[in-house]
């Protein structure tokens, strides 16, 4: 019944930074199965966005670079597709919600020519109709004057839903956002994601969900792939995973997460930093902060185990 | 990945080359760029051609040479001093105005918004060039010398091209303090003056390095456009034609810089067109130094791990040399720093070269006598003096017998003792030597005789002389010609027995004169008016004249010595003639001073040129002024000495105003005439007047001085000649300010 | 008459009919328009009575912040910061009150100097308002970073070598340098990693005991703020639409807004 849409195996990516190669993703792995909303956990540094991001080519200025993996989607490895042939997927196909408005919208342009373009670029033919269906559906009432404004004339929530309308007018297999709710307010959280589950019900469109919040994820996602250090170290579904989470990074993150609300003496916290990726060494990324750490975690980067159906890079289960 | 920085690359070698040619230009033109060669001569063929300038690119002229004959390559080169300097004044100028007023803007003083904002939309609807073009070619500004010139463009340029720059930075200061971090700093109480200070500006200074780099390029352009429209420093007009009643001027600069000699040559396009492409060129290349630098610091410093930021504020907290030796600044921010400090620098230094000599008279000879007129023993003592000094500063005597050249002078004397009484009635009226009359011709004589008033007689149709038998003859000089005088002189002289003349004029001058043509029978007086008024009216009365004189020798002595420079120009000389006579202590000074300034002359600084030093004997009266000697018996290649200059009339060591001629110093006598316009110059920066010695029309020439002892070594040996004459009377000055002047003009032109 | 007593009794910091008005004006031709973005509130502060302050964000709560500090010049309204009303007064008199009330930012990596160390950072306020004697600046600055756990090593580093949390502590620290009796946290941890979050949380609430200190504390965050702070006041397009302590507020609201609020969490 459920195809796998997307498939990333084992996906590096390099910085380059005066003439030093910088590895900031060190293995990402992912699939999305078609009609599913996986959500990509990790702190700030985990890599997370640079993960999502590398899926469409499009890490800053170019100094980015996929040094190994494969990225297999539609019968073709998106890693080894020129910028060209990468165009034609690129909002067609895989469409990406960014964290901010302000990168995805055109300040100087209408919203109605932002829409105009989109489809220009895609070959689509432009039908107003659409385009009002597209804004109602994300919640924009009155489509025609909000086509006619410019997006500072438009409060951020609103911008915020005109994006997810740009990504889904093009009806693509895979929608991918970054932090959906981190620029929009409290209020408003559960409405966006209310939208963007009722388009992934709607469609049937894969999502992948970008995010720090446990709420969030637990809102919206079905499974969950959590990162650190630049590698992923835990994927499973959500339950499973906030009810029973296998790698120790996953359990304390939860507790932090949870003990505002079971408060007693004081909060839960990690002491430590996550590393930086200029502070990557060939051993468990969480060492430094494991209450079960062993020596032989200092060996070399764990490997992924597979245990019941669900996958952890630790040594310790 | 990493891509080389080419701009910055590119642009330092240019600078590099730029700053050492602004350093050292004699390490890349060994001509000197005021010479002048308006003809040259060439054998074609075994033929003679005449070529008139502007020549053409050749081994001689490697980029060829302007209207004047004078090499563009040189003129380049040793333009490029003066040139960036006042790009990078200007810069700094604009950034003086800039800097605060953006700093007050960004913190939101309306003032300063508005200042900026009005600035900016004149000069954007009014082109700054424009207004620049107005303002600079104001007469005033044309006449201006060097440094007055420079800092009236870097006023002007700055004041006109500010606001762009400052709106720039203004935007800047905005956008750095809308950074939260400055909020911070509010919010621990920091005053907003040390916001600016520590948290703004090292913020900004990358900025503003890139930002200064890029100005110099942009005033650079703009003085290659005022250059266009013949408005550049140092500016002169002078008369080239004067047909038809119209005069024609040329703008000409003497300085060597880019933009005047784009001015002066545009016209000649097709005549020239090097005279105008190269200069052009040394300005885009600059230009483009200039930017590509700015270019490539700027990329460079964009780096995220650029240390730029903490090092400018260590430079800010004052611990510059210990965050030099310390910090891991990268070298680029250290070269910059260096480039602009060291920019700045040569510019003010360029502007302020005149390191100003102190003038003092150290060690005065010892003059035993209190007088030193020519032929006597006193002017032997004098010259015995002013030899040893030589010898001490080893200048070389020019002749071969020794420093002296003796010649033969006539018979002559001076009165020791002289009385003139106008016996009226009971009383006599006593008159003063010297204010109320003087002795043209005199002997040891007592007379007492009437007076016989010939200013009604026509003389002109004198027949009877015995009239003046007697008598002491009054005449009215202003009726009669110089020569005429003599002729009536000698006429009386000769068919009368008169006891003398007495000489007025109706124009007062003054009455001076000390060493006297012998006569052995009659006195010969020059009188003031007062004196012939008062004579008029006690007409009938007797009057007695006496005088006692004492005889003077027959030869003076002139002294002449050499001080060889060293190196190439060694051959060519600067000829200074000075006095060495006496009267009183006034001049006994002016011989202190003259042997002071031949001492400075040779010690102060390594003379390229030789000098002659010559002290003029007889100069108390034109008659005997030695220098017609010298004249008839120079001991040097005339044409190798460059410029004479005449102290002789030096008559008094303090005094308010210069005479000065250099109408003996022609343009076309390019190293006196660039020495007298300095002089000149010198003169009115120190705020001493000066006045320019008479030209006179005689016997059918003009002569430029009235003196014609002041001008004979230029009409008999061709030597350029300028004048420097003080008179006495007024104290606002002294003559150690003149030998201060002189010792900067020669060691500036000491090239 | 209860505002007068508490007034009597000494309160921090005591807010009234507070406005701040923003004039837009978007092109000469435009007609201005003024955006009421704190419009005519009032609140007490009192001595070891935090009080929190949520909303959406646009609801005017950092205007509200940025007004006591008077990092913004309000429109009108008292501000008065121990009874003293610090809203007319000028920059120099303010400069010197900054001492008792400081402010900690949201925004980690932007509110210090990238190009200052800590050490310099934390060494300012304590010589712009002469705490320690010179020589004792060294001593001082060591105890500021232990009590806001850093390492003394970590002064000689710059902003951006430390991480976000760490950066906090040395906003913490600064803040806390001119011993200030209330300080303004805006947003303290919503920048922050949720594993570093409770750290930051945990020092603040420790600060608060042993320094004796009253927080304003603005958070968008309900479940902080119940945690944090005594009273919450919530603020609606400028207005405090409902204050009172944060155990009436936060579980048992009255006022329409704040039950939506309430739902809104996730």
């Amino acid at each position: 019944m459920k195809k796998p849409l997307i498939k990333v195996k084992d996906l590096k990516v390099s910085f380059y930074n005066n003439n030093k190669a910088v590895e900031v993703i060190r293995g990402f792995d992912i699939d999305v199965w078609e009609g599913e909303i996986v959500g990509i956990l990790g702190e700030s540094g985990s890599g997370k966005t640079v993960s999502s991001t590398s899926i469409l080519h499009m890490m800053e200025k170019n100094e980015g670079i996929i040094t190994s993996g494969e990225i297999l989607y539609n019968k073709k490895d998106l890693a080894t597709l020129s910028e060209k042939q990468m165009n034609t997927i690129r909002g067609r196909k895989i469409a990406y919600v960014f964290q901010n408005p302000a990168q995805a919208l055109s300040p100087y342009k209408k919203i109605g020519r932002q829409f105009k373009n989109l489809l220009k670029n895609h070959n689509l033919k432009y039908s107003s109709a659409a385009v009002q269906s597209a804004l109602e559906e994300v919640g924009i009432k009155d489509a025609e004057t909000v086509l006619n404004m410019y997006p500072f004339q438009l409060s951020g929530g609103q911008n915020q839903r005109i994006m997810i309308a740009l990504s889904i007018i093009t009806k693509p297999d895979l929608l991918i956002a970054d932090e959906p709710t981190s620029s929009i307010d409290t209020s408003l959280i559960k409405k966006v994601l209310d939208l963007f589950r009722d388009i992934n019900k709607k469609y049937n469109m894969s999502m992948i969900i970008i995010t720090h919040d446990f709420n969030v994820a637990k809102y919206i996602c079905n499974r969950l792939v959590i990162m650190y250090g630049g590698l992923v170290v835990e994927t499973g579904d959500i339950n499973s995973i906030l009810n029973n989470p296998l790698h120790p990074y996953t359990e304390e993150l939860i507790k932090c997460a949870y003990s505002l609300d079971n408060y007693k003496d004081s909060l839960y916290s990690l002491e430590g930093a996550p590393p930086t990726p200029y502070e990557f060494k060939d051993e468990c990324p969480f060492y430094s902060r494991c209450k079960i750490r062993e020596d032989e975690c200092r060996q070399a980067i764990p490997y992924m185990k597979e245990i019941e159906g669900r996958q952890v890079r630790c040594l310790k289960r | 990945m990493k891509r080389p920085n080419f701009s910055l690359i590119l642009g330092s070698v240019l600078l590099a080359l730029i700053l050492i040619i602004m350093l050292f230009p004699q390490l890349f033109s060994g001509k000197s760029p005021y010479t002048l060669e308006q003809l040259r001569f060439l054998v074609v063929d075994d033929k003679l051609e005449i070529e008139l300038a502007p020549h053409p690119p050749s081994d001689d002229f490697p980029l060829g040479s302007d209207d004047y004959g004078r090499d563009i390559y040189s003129r380049i080169i040793y333009g490029t001093r003066l040139t960036i300097s006042l790009g990078i004044l200007i810069a700094l100028g604009r950034f003086l105005l800039a800097v605060p007023m953006a700093l007050s803007a960004g913190f939101g003083n309306e003032t300063s918004k508005s200042i900026i904002k009005q600035f900016n939309t004149v000069f954007s609807a009014i082109p700054a060039i424009l207004i620049s073009i107005i303002v600079l070619s104001l007469d005033f500004f044309s006449g201006l010398n060097k440094s007055a010139s420079i800092l009236s463009f870097v006023v002007v340029l700055s004041i006109v091209g500010w606001a762009n720059i400052g709106d720039v930075i203004h935007e800047r200061v905005t956008l750095i303090n809308k950074q939260s971090f400055i909020t911070a700093e509010t919010a621990i109480g920091k005053r907003k003056l040390k916001i600016a200070t520590e948290n703004v500006i090292p913020h900004l200074a990358p900025e503003l390095i890139v930002l200064f780099f890029m100005e110099i390029a942009r005033a650079l352009s703009m003085l290659m456009q005022l250059g266009i429209f013949s408005i550049f420093i140092g500016n002169l007009k002078i008369i080239i034609d004067s047909d038809n009643g119209t005069l024609v001027f040329a703008n000409v600069s003497f300085e060597p810089e880019w933009a005047s000699m784009l001015g002066s040559s545009r016209n000649m396009l097709h005549a020239a067109p090097w005279a105008l492409l190269y200069p052009a060129l040394a300005f885009f290349i600059s230009v483009l130094a200039f930017n590509l630098f700015g270019e490539g610091l700027r990329s460079s410093m964009q780096k995220k791990d650029s240390a730029v930021i903490p090092f400018i504020r260590k430079l800010i907290s004052f611990n510059l040399i210990k965050s030099f030796k310390t910090s891991a600044t990268s070298a680029k921010i250290k070269l910059a720093v260096f480039i602009i400090l060291l920019g700045g620098i040569i510019a003010v230094q360029s502007i302020f070269s005149n390191a100003k000599y102190n003038f003092e008279i150290e060690n005065p000879v010892d003059l035993r006598s209190e007088q030193a007129i020519i032929s006597t023993v006193e002017a032997d003592e004098a010259a015995e003096a002013i030899i040893d000094k030589m010898k001490e500063l080893n200048i070389e005597p020019l002749y071969e017998e020794g420093y002296m050249q003796e010649y033969d002078i006539d018979k002559t004397c001076i009165n020791t003792a002289q009385s003139f009484v106008i016996h009226s009635g009971n009383t006599s009226l006593e008159f003063e030597a010297n204010k109320d009359y003087s002795f043209i011709s005199t002997g040891s004589f007592n007379y007492t005789a009437p007076v016989y008033d010939a200013s009604k007689d026509d003389l002109y149709s004198l027949s009877e002389f015995s009239k003046f038998d007697d008598k002491f003859v009054m005449i009215n000089k202003s009726y009669y010609s110089d020569s005429y005088i003599n002729y009536i002189l000698s006429q009386i002289d000769l068919y009368s027995s008169a006891k003398g003349v007495f000489l007025y004029t109706r124009e007062d001058r003054e009455i001076e004169n000390y060493i006297l043509n012998r006569s052995d029978d009659m006195f010969i007086l020059n009188i003031s008016n007062t004196l012939s008024d008062t004579i008029k009216d006690n007409i009938d009365e007797n009057i007695t004249v006496s005088a006692e004189i004492k005889n003077l020798g027959t030869s003076g002595n002139n002294l002449i010595g050499i001080y060889h420079g060293e190196g190439a120009l060694a051959e060519e000389a600067i000829l200074i003639g000075m006095r060495y006579n006496y009267l009183d202590k006034d001049g006994k000074d002016i011989l202190n001073f003259n042997l002071e300034l031949m001492r400075r002359l040779c010690i102060s600084f390594e003379n390229k040129r030789s000098i002659i030093f010559l002290f003029v004997d007889g100069t108390l009266n034109p008659i005997q002024n030695g220098i017609y000697a010298l004249a008839q018996d120079f001991p040097y290649t005339s044409s190798k000495v460059n410029v004479f200059i005449d102290l002789t009339g030096l008559n008094s060591a303090d005094f308010d105003e210069v005479a000065f001629s250099s109408a003996q110093a022609p343009f076309t006598r390019q190293f006196a005439w660039s020495v007298a316009h300095q002089l000149e110059s010198s003169f009115e920066k120190e705020r001493i007047e000066t006045a320019e010695l008479a030209t006179v029309y005689s016997n059918g020439e003009y002569i430029f001085t009235e003196d014609p002892e002041k001008n004979t070594l230029f009409w008999e040996r061709g030597i350029a000649t300028i004048v420097i004459n003080t008179e006495k009377g007024g104290s606002r000055h002294n003559i150690s300010d003149i030998g201060r002047i002189l010792l900067e003009v020669i060691n500036k032109n000491n090239y | 008459m209860s505002e007068k007593v508490i007034e009597m009794t000494g309160t921090i910091l005591s807010v009234k009919n507070l406005s701040k008005h923003f004039i837009i004006k978007n092109n000469v031709f435009s007609q201005k328009k003024i955006i009421n973005a704190v419009n005519d509130i009032s609140f007490d502060i009192l001595p070891n009575e935090s009080m929190g302050l949520i909303g959406e964000s646009g609801s005017g709560k950092s205007t509200t912040a940025n007004l006591v500090l008077r990092l913004l010049e309000p429109t009108r309204g008292e501000i008065m910061l121990f009874g003293k009303n610090i809203a007319d007064i000028n920059y120099k008199e303010m400069r010197i009150l900054r001492k008792d009330i400081q402010i900690i930012f949201q925004h980690t990596f932007s509110a210090l100097d990238p190009k200052m160390t800590v050490d310099e950072l934390l060494k300012e306020p304590l010589i712009i308002h002469n705490i320690v004697p010179v020589q004792e600046l060294d001593k001082e600055v060591d105890r500021l970073l232990n009590m806001v756990g850093l390492p003394a090593g970590e002064k000689i580093k710059f902003p951006q070598q430390l991480s976000g949390g760490q950066n906090q502590r040395v906003i913490i620290a600064r803040a806390i340098a001119t011993r200030p009796k209330i300080i303004v946290c805006d947003e303290p941890v919503s920048s922050l990693d949720v594993s570093v979050q409770g750290q930051i949380l945990n020092l603040l609430i420790k600060l608060k005991e042993e320094l004796n200190l009253t927080y304003l504390f603005i958070s968008h965050d309900l479940k902080v703020v119940r945690l944090m702070c005594e009273k919450t006041a919530v603020m609606h397009e400028g207005k405090i639409v409902e204050i009172g302590k944060s155990s009436e507020v936060l579980f048992n609201p009255k006022h329409e807004y704040t039950r939506k609020l309430l739902d809104a969490e996730l």
